[in-house]
């Protein structure tokens, strides 16, 4: 049964009222990309933690009152987050059988990478892509360690390619590690094996780094090896290596 | 050196529904085709209940659920480095079929802003938003008892103006304006029916003549 509401004889905030006013005049249509569907994410989780949700994110709180299919949309997410913290995700009486193709559709990394590289006389190119990174993804058997001394911060292997193992042979090693310190970059290490040349006449050979417009370059070791640190790791299929080969 | 979480000898008879989402990261890696396969019909039948979940209330939901739960577990291969942490594998592929969800039932109108239609033809739908803010000082001189009963009188629901009001005019949060309805209508009420109620209102009032002129006089006053 619905009340009538007794009308409360209290003056209100005006700042209260300047936000009822403001969202009354404003119409807004949110664009949900993925960036703002991982805000209204984050939302939700401050919200079913029992934080003070809105007053983290007001603007957003804002635009779920002035956009009823964004509201709809976090009604999705809150009622779906909400039914995994309590145990009850739906189980349906019939789940029917998923396609799995695509685990052994995939190209080989020889036909990826033979895509992917370019050599002239004076220097190979390897160009990232996202379907090469995922043929790149080390095995759970691979050693996770660094080389240098803090393998804590770099002990996850994020990345891997033994150039040398290959059937057609690239004159390189490449891994990528996460960085514990930094979530969203890595660090680089390439090591160079070029044929004229060994330890210790490795080390001086500039390796190049390029993702979009920015340009690192890295001089190897007396082991070949050259490190690039702080690399995005977003921009990874983005990215270039240039290597010279003389 | 990572130690595997999966015996090498019958990795396979290992996994479950059940199974930590780190064993089942590392067995989607595996290079052993029967492990992999096992992983990943695990990760299916995980993310199609995601799927079933958000959309089990649309006319064609087991088809819906059934094309984003696809597609989502297709993302997870491609992807799967980009989840840093083996542990969140479930929570962060449970992210990849929601977005994958929303993005199907905005693209498919199921979540549409409303659109509200001219009153008449004498009344066509109010503009506000060319109008500009009122003033600060005439908020503060805003009649709000008048304000509050016009509200009254206005095109919602008892519960769409409680829930209104009880926000902006009373600063309730969702949580406490749900368990006030649970208890008002002995039915369970939750928070996220409380915004979509009030976002759908307000598209009401933002085109409801009465208040336009109530604030249109302040504005001249």
């Amino acid at each position: 049964m619905s009340e009538v509401m007794n009308t409360p004889t209290g003056k209100i905030p005006p700042e209260r009222l300047k936000a009822f006013l403001a969202v009354l005049q404003t119409r807004t249509s949110i664009d949900l990309n993925e960036t703002f569907l991982d805000r209204l994410h984050r939302y939700v989780t401050l919200q079913l933690r029992g934080d003070v949700y809105q007053q983290h994110d007001p603007e957003l709180a804002a635009w779920l009152d002035q956009d009823p299919g964004l509201a709809e949309a976090y009604a999705l997410l809150y009622d779906l987050e909400a039914a995994v913290l309590a145990g009850n995700l739906s189980n349906p009486d019939h789940v029917p059988d998923p396609d799995l193709s695509f685990l052994t559709a995939s190209p080989s990394l020889a036909e990826r990478l033979a895509e992917r590289v370019t050599r002239t006389g004076r220097e190979l190119v390897l160009r990232f892509s996202e379907d090469l990174l995922a043929l790149l993804r080390p095995g759970p058997q691979l050693a996770a360690g660094f080389r240098q001394a803090d393998s804590g911060r770099y002990g996850i292997l994020l990345y891997t390619l033994d150039g040398q193992s290959l059937g057609d042979p690239l004159p390189l090693t490449f891994n990528a590690y996460a960085d514990r310190e930094q979530p969203d970059f890595c660090l680089i290490e390439i090591e160079v094996a070029l044929p004229d040349r060994s330890w210790p006449d490795l080390a001086g050979v500039v390796v190049e780094l390029a993702q979009g417009d920015r340009l690192l370059q890295s001089e190897t070791d007396a082991w070949g090896l050259a490190v690039f640190e702080n690399v995005p790791i977003a921009l990874l299929p983005e990215t270039r290596i240039v290597l010279p080969l003389n | 050196m990572p130690v595997s979480l999966l015996a090498n000898a019958d990795m396979e008879s290992q996994l479950t529904d059940q199974s930590p989402s780190e064993q089942v990261y590392e067995a989607c890696q595996s290079d052993r085709p029967e492990v992999q396969t096992a992983a990943f019909e695990i990760l299916w039948r995980y993310l199609y209940r995601v799927a079933s979940h958000m959309t089990h209330s649309q006319p064609d939901g087991d088809a819906l659920a059934q094309d984003c739960a696809q597609t989502a577990l297709v993302r997870v291969h491609e992807k799967l480095a980009e989840c840093r942490e083996p542990a969140a594998l479930r929570s962060w592929s449970r992210r990849i079929v929601s977005n994958l969800v929303i993005d199907r039932l905005r693209r498919r109108q199921r979540l549409q802003p409303l659109v509200i239609e001219a009153q008449s033809d004498d009344q066509p739908a109010r503009q506000w938003a060319d109008d500009g803010p009122l003033p600060d000082e005439m908020i503060e001189q805003l009649d709000t008892l008048a304000l509050r009963q016009l509200l009254d009188k206005s095109p919602m629901s008892d519960r769409s103006r409680r829930v209104v009001l009880g926000r902006y005019f009373d600063g309730e949060v969702d949580e406490v304006l749900a368990q006030r309805e649970t208890e008002l209508s002995e039915k369970t009420v939750k928070p996220s029916h409380i915004q979509v109620t009030r976002a759908k209102n307000i598209a009401k009032l933002r085109d409801w003549p009465l208040l336009y002129d109530f604030l249109g006089k302040v504005n001249e006053a």
